[in-house]
């Protein structure tokens, strides 16, 4: 299973190839990484909707996290692919409206990697 | 002779009536004098002429002089009981003006003998209390006629007797013993009720919250006056319970309660306008309450209201003290000229207010010690005192009012003996005497600063203490965020960090309170109040004047009366229109400093919380790779061991490359802390080569951060289109920065307005681009908002202009922004076209 990462911070590309190096190494995980709402969808169009996880961060220019978790929601129907939501802001208000369109998981900055590490694998395997 | 007893109880029942003019008492009583042959009524009326004269404070010698000829009078016609009766009320003339105190003991040992042969048991115990109260300095005497005073009405069961006497015992322990005060004084409470005497139960009532206010039992005395009030307001007691609210909204008493006075004044003016009495008095203790908590708005509007009904009046004392309030209003918002005026006015009515021209000498000495003229502050601080010494009569009777605000200046002058001396005074005068919360504020906080100057710090630490709990308890609010920080500093110097930061932050909120957007608005609201109403008069004069044509084209003599007629009405009008532009012009000045300040906060504030965005996402990679770099180093570890040397060399590129990430980020974070520190401080208006590029980018980032934080459904599309050619040009960086974030800002709102209509299709955008045309230096803000219709089109750069609802902006942004580029020799232009948005065009010399 294929993971997408989304954010418009061009080094949460290295972050990532560090953090899950082992993974990476051993084939046991495989990031793609978008660095804004519409490249990822161009992402999911080129790639067929092949299942994938959807980490994305939500503040960002453009076409937002939570706007592009509402188009992914709506038209990627069967099956939706899993969307975790990332945000510095960790609000009430965005939890709830992440919600409401049908994010799977909500996660604040800074990213507890450890904990991130472990949801992974037991979505993954 | 019916009728004369008549006549006389309803001229008594007259003089009890407040409101009645008393020049009208005066004579009636005199025509009742002369027209009787009853001796007991002459002594009366002349009783009672004098009792109303003892009341005003110019007529108290002539006061004494007619009971002096009532005493006379009820002697030689062997009156006894008037005798005793006009002996007490003379007695207590004499106490009051603190003249002849022997003759008045005299007199009244006397009085009492009488009453004693003619079973008058009821005066003797109020001669008793009398003659307790002249004997000043000798306490044990002065006991046991209080004792004996008890002992009679006791006796004789005559309860306001009683009231007076344990009263009176209570008032002996005040300075002593509170607690045994107290007690007495519930004694007279319970007497009170129980023969159902309001006036003296609220009488009482208030002077136990006195004695609480003394001994700083803020809650205990607010609980007493609350109930005082409660009982004047049942039994319909107007006048009583006017006092008790004035002194409930005068910052200058131990009563003053801050958040009922609003309230309260309110009630006044009620209460004045039912039974028609005076609202001035009490306009002026407003206005200088408000003052002292900060809202000047408020103060002001009511001195003004005030002034103009003192002006009708021709009561010169009442203007000069209105004057010196609005004065003191300028002095309070730093416009120290203005103040100034309006204290020179004031000072026009010399000492037609002794007490106000002391301090009118006093704060033109203050203004002229902000305004940087020493010897102009020395003059009228010198003069000051010397005025004071007259009034109060010597040097060392100077009350300590007069004594801080001149021990402060001289502070401030570098005289410090001096104000050591005036300020020491002036705390022994305000622990002595009945407390008074401003003052004492006043006078611990300079206390405080000079041993801070001189390095003592314990004693600045107790000094800023006293004034913090009181400036804390009556929400005197300069004061608290002085002294917050005072106490702040010693506790930081002493490693006391959480006291210290909670100092900190009190005074913090105590001064963002003081300077909230709420009281700039307010004054802003009120300057375009006169600019409408000039306006108005304006389109009025347009009017008079096309009249005036038809009428010339009539051309008969009867229109031209009705020129003149008009003429002389348009002149009137025209002064008038003048005075009032004057005055808005004024108010316009003085608020503008102000709102310049606020608009920098506001940007600031429109910034903070696009900052805290902007520092969070580096400090999260600086965070994240330290932590890899630790694992990756430990797997290197491994590695060496192992003999694996190629994969060595893998980690340590990975490892040297997270480093310069680590760096790259950490360097970001203190670009934004800088950039930030450089827009909340004063621009200095040096230009420096800036990099504008850098500039418009860093700024677009934070306007866009800062929006989104506060408001999580915001969105739009940023697209920027920098040209590199245009590379670094002079400016002032601080400023440039304050007038591009305005911009987008400004952009960003207009583009969030219309997505709120849902029209389809529609996609906020928000385009910056940069050029070099030749030598100038072009930046262009876009948005695709509504576009700026053509009617206010023109009045978008003028002050105070602003289409956001009220509160959401200062309407300062882009007259500032105008300004700033001005200043840059550039240009600040805008291009709209409406339904499909704006641009604004800086142009600037490369």
């Amino acid at each position: 299973m294929k993971i997408l990462v989304v954010d418009d911070e061009q080094d949460v590309r290295v972050l990532f190839e560090q953090r899950f190096r082992k993974e990476m190494r051993t084939g046991e995980m495989e990031f793609a990484f978008a660095f804004s709402g519409e490249e990822a969808l161009v992402f999911m169009e080129q790639h067929n909707h092949e299942a994938v996880l959807i980490l994305s961060d939500i503040n960002m220019p453009g076409m937002s996290g939570l706007q592009l978790l509402e188009k992914i929601k709506q038209h990627y129907a069967a099956p939706p692919p899993i969307v975790m939501m990332i945000t510095a802001y960790g609000d009430e208000e965005n939890f709830n409206t992440a919600k409401r369109l049908g994010a799977d998981d909500f996660l604040t900055k800074p990213v507890d990697f450890i904990s991130l590490k472990d949801k992974l694998k037991s979505i993954t395997t | 002779m019916i009728n004369k007893i008549l006549r006389i109880s309803l001229l008594l029942l007259l003089v009890s009536t407040k409101g009645v003019a008393a020049d009208f008492i005066s004579d009636s009583l005199r025509s009742v004098y002369a027209g009787t042959n009853n001796d007991s009524i002459k002594v009366k009326a002349l009783l009672e002429l004098a009792k109303h004269k003892r009341q005003n404070l110019n007529q108290r010698d002539s006061a004494i002089i007619v009971f002096n000829n009532a005493l006379l009078l009820a002697q030689q016609k062997g009156l006894y009981k008037q005798q005793a009766e006009v002996a007490l009320q003379l007695g207590i003339a004499y106490r009051i003006a603190n003249l002849e105190l022997n003759k008045a003991y005299q007199l009244t040992q006397n009085a009492i003998m009488l009453c004693r042969q003619y079973q008058y048991k009821a005066l003797e115990a109020d001669l008793l209390l009398l003659l307790s109260n002249l004997l000043v300095n000798k306490s044990d005497s002065a006991k046991l006629l209080i004792e004996q005073a008890i002992r009679i009405s006791l006796q004789a069961n005559l309860a306001e007797q009683q009231i007076n006497a344990f009263t009176r015992k209570g008032e002996f322990y005040i300075t002593v013993n509170a607690d045994s005060a107290r007690l007495y004084l519930y004694k007279a409470l319970a007497v009170a009720r129980q023969s159902q005497l309001p006036d003296k139960e609220a009488a009482l009532l208030q002077r136990m919250a006195a004695i609480y206010s003394i001994n700083f039992g803020g809650d205990s005395a607010n609980y007493f006056m609350t109930e005082a009030i409660n009982v004047v307001r049942n039994n319909n007691l107007v006048d009583q319970e006017l006092r008790l609210l004035r002194n409930r909204i005068s910052s200058e008493t131990g009563f003053f309660n801050r958040d009922s006075f609003e309230i309260n004044f309110d009630r006044i003016l009620t209460l004045c306008r039912q039974y028609k009495r005076d609202s001035i008095t009490f306009m002026l203790v407003f206005a200088q309450a408000s003052r002292d908590i900060g809202n000047y708005p408020k103060s002001l509007q009511v001195y003004f209201t005030a002034l103009r009904a003192n002006e009708l009046l021709k009561d010169t004392a009442a203007i000069q003290n209105n004057l010196y309030g609005i004065g003191l209003c300028y002095q309070s918002i730093t416009d120290y000229k203005k103040s100034n005026e309006y204290l020179y006015e004031a000072k026009k009515y010399g000492n037609k207010n002794p007490f106000i021209n002391i301090f009118v000498h006093d704060d033109l000495a203050k203004n002229y010690l902000l305004l940087k003229q020493p010897d102009s502050c020395r003059y009228y601080a010198e003069k000051s005192y010397r005025l004071a010494a007259i009034f109060y009569g010597g040097e060392a009777k100077i009350y300590g009012g007069v004594l801080n605000d001149l021990g402060s200046i001289y502070f401030e002058l570098g005289e410090d003996s001096i104000a050591i001396n005036y300020l020491r005074r002036s705390y022994i005068d305000f622990t002595k005497n009945q407390v008074q919360y401003l003052n004492f504020c006043h006078t611990t906080m300079s206390m405080a600063k000079y041993f801070n100057k001189k390095g003592m710090s314990d004693s600045t630490f107790i000094y800023a203490k006293l004034c913090f709990n009181t400036s804390r308890d009556k929400g005197f609010l300069s004061f608290l965020s002085e002294s917050s920080e005072l106490i702040a500093d010693y506790y930081q110097k002493k490693h006391n960090s959480d006291s210290a930061f909670y100092y900190q932050q009190t005074g913090f909120t105590a001064f963002k309170t003081l300077y909230s957007n709420e009281s700039t608005r307010e004054f802003q609201n009120l300057a375009l109040a006169e600019q409408q109403r000039k306006e108005e008069l304006e389109k009025e004069k347009e009017t008079y004047k096309s009249k005036i044509r038809t009428n010339i084209l009539l051309g008969s003599l009867f229109t031209l009366a009705v020129i003149i007629f008009f003429l002389y009405r348009n002149n009137r009008q025209k002064q008038k229109a003048k005075f009032k532009i004057e005055e808005a012009y004024n108010q316009l000045k003085s608020t503008q400093s102000q709102l310049v300040h606020s608009e920098k906060m506001a940007s600031l504030g429109e910034l903070t919380a696009g900052i805290a965005h902007e520092i969070q996402n580096p400090l999260n990679f600086v965070n994240n790779f330290s932590e890899v770099n630790k694992e990756l180093l430990a797997e290197m570890n491994e590695d060496i061991l192992k003999g694996n040397y190629e994969e060595v060399k893998t980690l340590a590129k990975n490892v040297t490359d997270n480093e310069e990430k680590i760096i790259f980020h950490g360097k970001r974070a203190d670009a934004i802390v800088k950039g930030m520190l450089q827009h909340s401080r004063n621009s200095n208006g040096v230009k420096e080569p800036t990099d504008i590029n850098a500039l418009c980018d860093e700024y677009l980032r934070l306007a866009y951060h800062g929006l989104r934080a506060r408001d999580k459904l915001f969105n739009a599309t940023i697209k920027t289109d920098l040209d590199a050619a245009v590379g670094k040009v002079p400016v002032v960086p601080q400023d440039l920065g304050r007038v591009v974030l305005n911009l987008i800002t400004n952009a960003f709102y207009v583009v969030d307005e219309k997505s709120k209509q849902h029209l389809t299709g529609y996609e906020p955008t928000v385009t910056v681009s940069t050029k070099k045309i030749n030598n100038k230096v072009e930046i262009r803000v876009s948005d695709n908002g509504s576009g700026i219709p053509q009617k206010v089109l023109d009045k978008i750069f003028q002050p105070f202009f602003t289409t956001k609802p009220t509160g959401q902006g200062t309407g300062l942004g882009l007259s500032l922004s105008y300004d700033i580029i001005k200043a840059h020799g550039g240009e600040l232009k805008v291009e709209t076209k409406e339904g499909e948005g704006s641009t604004f065009i800086i142009t600037l010399p490369a």
